[in-house]
């Protein structure tokens, strides 16, 4: 059956409604370091290891050369003016210490997860090293942008992410977040190493940044590690606001011909904003049309009834200057149009019929009783730390979750997406194999 | 930037990960056995069901039936996917080649009515031939997602397929498409009838739980069931390995792979777990991360990659399985050049030559990723039903580590002669042949 996602509470709108349940295990302990960095923490004692991310405000919209920030981000993690690559990736691997990186069009998170024994500071030193001291060098330059320019020709054999892709340049038009993080050919060829320092220096800052942890560490130990950390990185700027999205006028719809045996197809819309008050509303909403497992309203027309998909599922993304709301199916390729033309059903259907009471109680049950499950693991508390760091949510976010999801209504739900997605100005975006 | 691994649902490519603590564990007289394990982090459970049936025990023209017949599971019980969201689970099924798991994720009060559910589609499946046909639809698409669209997931078929001549797992799990297009609904109906039966299967349930009460409740949903004869399958024993083996596939698409699969022992055909685990901490030193040998020489040294890594298919295995390196050659480098670069290195591990810290370090990073592989609840749930499905010990983080930590660099290296040899070998390349390039 379908891999079920355990998923990430990126997008969540605050909500005004006090709530005296709260959970306790989702509790965040928040302060500010000494050089001003703010700092969120849950702790998470039963594994032995903890997750630590510095997240900066330096995602692809802030590119000065498209891919630069991901590129910057990459190559922070090959090697510093102390280690070569080989070094680090020794050091690294001998305390069993994790460094990675995550980049979006609005952040950057560079993490460690590391154990908490005798391993721990070794490896916040190593990762210290990393955020504070990179070495930038040439040679790992060159490489790094071969390894990128190699996801860029990978992702040629992903449909899904090249299709999304399309679907955001679709979407974002003149917007910075219009190009592809990775950069393409031309532009990551054109990168030097002096655009790699200039990014690293604007953004790289403490008045750019945030701290999010999760896993097993006192809170004293917490602290300790985050000044630790905060020390050695320069003050600098805040980033810059960008301008807001501006909506579509008119639909669009693009197809592109590969020699596939199934086509890949978007349907979405523009137009979300972090701001908008039914943003839970609309979350619920979106539950029902595409996410509730095996019963979700798309799943029962597009895989129950006609049988034309495996995967079909619905996803908001508010990113922090627009975001959007989306459909996405794979289907041989015969079947593209119809498809299609269930996806708009099953939409408009949602908009003007009645509410499916009983579709409507399971997924806020699912919502509400599986709450716990979705942040069962680290991996997911730090997804959605970054996104209460990140978008300003609220200390007591996660606690009021449940609370605020119970107050939902099938019309609030209904308004919700009715306000917001707009069935005559959807983004159709297909990939597929010529039905010939 | 690792986007290399073929994974899919078919095999359980990662390694089994240590358990909290020992499993309490009774059997009921039908057969069904119960395994518990306390783990109180967080006020949920865990819920599984597994039957000793996959890929393996299929017959020829109905390779994949274990995998239509997961599907059904759900198409064929009423409400249950309601029943399900209704009490806010995550379910998911798996089917692999030597068994098929469903189970739940939940908050712990659910796990009566979890238990209920999987009693009732132990006994009461309904297939209904309109159901099956949509189903198998929805299969091919599958399919067509998973393997057909992917030249790596293709690639990796075709080497499963090579490496094993004579034995049935050489087959795809899915099935292959014109095969999965003549099931018809009796297939499906006997194969359930067939192992769909207490005395071949067994509960795994972990969680925020009493694991008296977790006994009592299993007493009361599936006691009842009558046990039942099941099949006979003729054992299947691989031939004697005696050949090396070379396929290219001409795919289009801008990407070249070279895939080397070694046919090597699992838990169900090694001497012993001390050969698994060495095998793992063999791939693990070989080519697991950016210090292991091939990624340290190949990719930061030569520049001849822009991508490797080695990978254990699978350790807990009844039968033998495949120790892969699996890597992207740079623009510049021949795929035969690359295949005998490789083949220098794992050379070098034969003749002791690498270092004990490299040893050391591959050892500390196999332990700490076994420990971070218990975040994820699906990955941990299935890893620890998979020591059951091979009948094996479960080990807790302490004889796991006593086990990594004792191993040598002489056994290592014994390992490496006995089983990366070219007779044990399959290597598959994928796409346009670059200059050079004669395969």
């Amino acid at each position: 059956m379908k891999k079920i996602a355990v998923m990430i509470f990126l997008f969540f709108f605050s909500s005004f409604v006090f709530s005296k349940t709260v959970d306790k295990q989702f509790f965040i302990h928040h302060w500010i370091t000494k050089t001003g960095i703010p700092v969120y923490f849950i702790e998470r004692p039963h594994l032995h290891f903890i997750d630590i991310a510095a997240v900066f405000r330096a995602g692809s919209a802030y590119d000065t050369v498209p891919g630069v920030a991901n590129l910057t981000s990459h190559l922070l993690l090959t090697s510093t003016e102390k280690l070569s690559s080989v070094a680090l990736a020794q050091a690294a691997d001998f305390h069993g210490a994790n460094l990675t990186q995550t980049a979006d069009r609005d952040h950057i998170a560079i993490q460690l997860r590391a154990l908490t024994d005798n391993n721990l500071m070794p490896s916040v030193d190593l990762f210290s090293e990393v955020l504070s001291k990179p070495a930038f060098s040439e040679e790992e330059l060159i490489k790094t942008k071969n390894n990128v320019l190699s996801s860029i020709k990978m992702r040629e054999e992903s449909p899904d992410e090249w299709a999304l892709e399309q679907f955001f340049e679709a979407v974002y038009k003149n917007h910075p977040y219009a190009h592809d993080p990775l950069g393409d050919e031309k532009s990551i060829q054109s990168i030097q190493r002096k655009d790699i320092v200039d990014f690293y220096r604007r953004f790289f800052n403490s008045h750019n940044l945030s701290w999010v942890l999760a896993g097993d560490l006192s809170i004293k130990q917490a602290e300790a590690i985050t000044e630790k950390l905060s020390e050695t990185l320069p003050a600098g700027e805040p980033a810059p606001r960008l301008p807001m999205v501006k909506t579509l006028k008119s639909p669009v719809l693009l197809n592109f011909t590969r020699p596939l045996s199934q086509t890949t197809v978007i349907v979405g819309q523009d137009g979300l904003t972090r701001h908008y008050p039914g943003m839970m509303a609309l979350r619920l909403a979106n539950h029902m049309l595409g996410v509730v497992p095996l019963d979700s309203l798309l799943f029962r027309k597009l895989r129950k009834e006609k049988g034309l998909v495996y995967t079909v599922n619905s996803q908001l993304l508010p990113l922090e200057y627009g975001g959007v709301f989306f459909v996405m199916l794979k289907t041989k390729n015969l079947s593209r149009e119809e498809a299609i033309q269930a996806v708009k059903t099953v939409l408009l259907d949602f908009e003007e019929k009645p509410i499916d009471k009983t579709l409507f109680d399971s997924a806020k049950r699912h919502l509400d009783d599986g709450f716990p499950v979705m942040l069962y693991s680290n991996k997911s508390l730090v997804g959605n730390l970054i996104n209460v760091a990140f978008y300003h949510q609220p200390l007591n976010y996660l606690e009021t979750f449940t609370q605020k999801i119970r107050e939902i209504t099938p019309k609030m739900a209904q308004d919700a997406f009715k306000n917001q997605i707009d069935p005559e100005k959807l983004v159709i975006v297909s990939l597929g194999g010529s039905v010939q | 930037m690792k986007r290399l691994r073929c994974q899919s649902i078919f095999f359980m490519f990662f390694f089994p990960v240590i358990i909290l603590g020992h499993p309490y564990e009774m059997t009921l007289a039908n057969g069904l056995k119960v395994l518990v394990v306390e783990d109180h982090r967080a006020p949920l459970v865990m819920n599984s069901i597994w039957y000793r049936v996959g890929a393996d025990y299929e017959v020829e023209g109905q390779d994949g039936l274990s995998h239509m017949l997961e599907h059904m599971m759900f198409r064929g019980t009423p409400n249950l996917e309601k029943k399900l969201n209704a009490l806010g689970a995550e379910t998911n099924a798996l089917t692999s080649s030597d068994f098929t798991v469903y189970y739940e994720v939940a908050n712990k009060k659910y796990l009566p009515a979890l238990m209920a559910l999987e009693a009732n589609r132990l006994q009461h499946l309904q297939l209904k031939k309109e159901d099956f046909e949509q189903e198998k639809k929805v299969v091919m698409e599958e399919r067509r997602m998973r393997t057909d669209d992917s030249p790596v997931a293709l690639a990796n078929e075709y080497l499963w397929t090579t490496a094993f001549p004579s034995v049935r797992y050489r087959k795809p799990t899915i099935g292959w498409m014109n095969h999965i297009a003549q099931y018809d609904l009796q297939d499906a109906k006997n194969w359930y009838d067939n192992w769909y039966q207490p005395n071949n299967a067994f509960l795994f349930i972990s969680g925020d739980v009493d694991h008296q009460k977790v006994f009592a409740w299993a007493k009361t949903y599936f006691s009842h069931i009558p046990a039942k004869k099941l099949p006979t399958l003729k054992s299947q024993t691989e031939i004697e390995p005696i050949a090396e083996h070379h396929i290219h596939l001409d795919l289009p698409g801008k990407n070249r792979y070279l895939l080397m699969g070694y046919r090597v022992p699992a838990a169900g055909t090694a001497h012993n777990l001390k050969e698994v685990y060495g095998l793992a901490l063999l791939s693990q030193l070989l080519g697991q991360g950016s210090s292991s040998l091939l990624y340290e020489q190949l990719l930061n040294q030569d520049e001849s990659v822009s991508e490797i890594e080695s990978a254990y298919n699978s350790p807990f295995f009844l039968h033998d399985a495949l120790f892969t390196v699996v890597a992207v050659p740079a623009d510049k480098t021949n795929s035969e050049a690359l295949e005998e670069n490789i083949k220098a290195m794992i050379a070098r591990v034969k003749k002791s030559d690498f270092s004990e810290q490299a040893l050391n370090r591959a050892k500390n990073k196999l332990i700490a990723d076994l420990t971070y592989e218990k975040d994820n609840v699906e990955t941990d749930l299935l890893a620890q039903g998979q020591f059951e499905i091979a009948h094996q010990p479960i080990l807790t983080v302490e004889d796991s580590s006593v086990l990594i930590h004792g191993l040598t660099k002489e056994e290592i290296e014994k390992l490496a002669q006995k089983y990366l040899v070219n007779n044990r070998l399959t290597v598959v390349t994928v796409g346009k042949k670059s200059k050079g390039d004669s395969v």
